[in-house]
């Protein structure tokens, strides 16, 4: 599949992986949709899937892939919506099946999707608070328990001589966040959040 | 005692003791189970969501065909067999297969209405 | 079915109790009575993820625990002895495996199947998986795998049938009132500083 040049305005298009990707900025979000999904030469009727991720500095990125019947051709949609104002139009008028998704997505990343007509959480049990697939949403888990990798098989407690607690991934230090956290001093500031250890955090 | 109540008696025995087989193991089931209510053990069963609405529900007339096609042919066989036990004795003749003519000619026309209604035929 | 509390008179439903047989059974007629209950167990299993495969195999005619007594698929959780809890209990399927167990008649046993069912296994780092069934119902045997191989399943069985042989049923059920049953709620933690 060849873009026009214009097809999506100015959006930049990139090719990952055998799938070409659109990035297209939040206000367009919906125009793209439905240009991917009438245009002639795109023709992307066919909705799979509308899911996001964290990414992180850069805000929820939002993707959508579609499908086309007639031209075998695939197409994921891109935007990035800031994480403290994550909203987008709901594509629910071009496809219905996405409302799920949009529920879906609503729930685990605080993405509110206007127009949508029954946005209320999907799977999370309820009173379930938070949106979990954040980055900065804690696993509550692996702040109570130990990290089972952080010892041999057969090592017992007091083999390993005494050196810094490792964190698991994910998890804040114990000054931060948790039941013995130390709430931020008179002027405001928080302590020092610890330094990655290993991977993205 | 034999003759005219021994086959009563006979029966009654035998009754008695179809009752007391049942009774013998309701009641050893109450002696020996455990026992232990408690408020969700008496809701009404619905995969383990909160049952909603009743629990009655109401048959639907259309079941009706099964009913009838029940009568039809298990109650005719029910008053045929006795009636062909007899039939042969000396007492009984020609009145009594007028009579059978006649209990089947109506069970007849009911078997028609059903073959007319269709539901005689396999869909 | 309206089941606000005010609705309902509160009804005295009694300590749990033993038949008077049972409890004054000798040895061998015990010995007779927990052969009855240990090779007669209808499955309710409660197949929730990968080890439900595990379980219906182990159901099938390589490995059959039908010979060992065991039916499976019990039509309902009123007609079934045994729960088999095969797969993760997520937060939001916890209080249906809490009332199904309820709804079993008594006696009943819980077989825990497979480390999701026992520890949270490998989601033990969910936001939403309960870390084990045992934090909602009473569990009899656990079998660990991931999934457990049928053999396993079939240890497992055999397991609690050696377990039910050993038992008393009067021991069992006696002295079970609510203040042994339950404990005060627990508070939440104080807010440092």
């Amino acid at each position: 599949m060849t873009l026009d040049e214009d097809t999506f305005g100015d959006a930049p298009v990139t090719d990952a992986f055998g799938t070409v990707t659109v990035d297209v900025a939040p206000d367009a979000w919906h125009d793209a949709a439905e240009t991917a999904r009438d245009d002639p030469e795109v023709a992307a009727a066919y909705f799979d899937w509308l899911s996001a991720y964290d990414d992180t500095d850069a805000g929820i990125a939002v993707v959508l892939r579609l499908w086309s019947l007639t031209g075998h051709h695939g197409l994921l949609l891109r935007t990035r919506v800031p994480r403290d104002d994550a909203r987008l139009p709901t594509v629910t008028d071009l496809w219905i099946g996405a409302g799920w998704h949009e529920r879906e997505t609503f729930e685990m990343f605080g993405v509110d999707f206007t127009g949508h007509p029954n946005l209320a959480p999907l799977l999370l049990p309820d009173g379930f608070e938070g949106h979990p697939l954040r980055k900065e949403f804690v696993l509550a888990s692996r702040v109570a328990k130990p990290w089972p990798g952080a010892k041999e098989p057969g090592e017992s407690e007091g083999d390993r001589p005494a050196r810094r607690k490792m964190l698991p991934i994910g998890v804040p230090d114990p000054d931060v966040w948790g039941p013995d956290a130390v709430p931020a001093d008179a002027a405001g500031a928080t302590p020092a959040a610890p330094p990655d250890e290993g991977t993205d955090g | 005692m034999s003759g005219y109540f021994g086959g009563y008696l006979l029966l009654a025995a035998l009754a008695a003791v179809g009752v007391g087989f049942v009774a013998t193991g309701l009641a050893a089931n109450r002696l020996l189970r455990p026992t232990a209510p408690t408020a969700q053990k008496l809701l009404t069963y619905e995969s383990g969501v909160d049952p909603v609405g009743e629990g009655w529900s109401q048959t639907q007339a259309r079941y009706y065909v099964y009913a009838f096609l029940y009568v039809v042919f298990a109650v005719d066989a029910v008053f045929l067999f006795p009636w062909a036990t007899v039939f042969a004795a000396p007492g009984y003749g020609a009145t009594s297969l007028v009579e059978m003519i006649v209990f089947l000619g109506l069970l007849a026309i009911g078997l028609l209405y059903a073959y007319r209604r269709g539901v005689l035929s396999w869909t | 079915m309206d089941l606000t509390p005010s609705r309902r008179a509160a009804v005295d439903l009694g300590t749990p109790t033993v038949g008077p047989l049972q409890e004054i059974a000798p040895k061998p007629i015990r010995f007779v009575l927990n052969w009855g209950r240990r090779y007669s167990l209808w499955v309710f299993n409660f197949g929730l993820a990968c080890c439900a495969i595990e379980f219906i195999a182990t159901s099938m005619a390589r490995h059959d625990f039908i010979r060992l007594g065991v039916i499976p698929f019990a039509p309902s959780p009123r007609q079934a002895d045994l729960m088999v809890v095969s797969g993760t209990v997520t937060d939001k399927m916890a209080p249906a495996i809490q009332r199904l167990y309820e709804q079993m008649p008594e006696p009943k046993y819980v077989i825990s199947f497979g480390s999701c069912a026992n520890c949270g296994g490998p989601y033990w780092d969910s936001y939403c998986v309960t870390k084990g069934v045992d934090q909602l119902i009473p569990v009899d045997v656990y079998v660990p795998g991931c999934p457990p191989r049928p053999e396993a399943l079939l240890h497992g069985i055999l397991t609690l049938q050696d377990k039910i042989a050993a038992e008393s049923l009067a021991d069992r059920y006696r002295g079970r009132d609510a203040a042994s049953l339950t404990s005060p709620v627990v508070p939440a933690p104080e807010a440092a500083g």
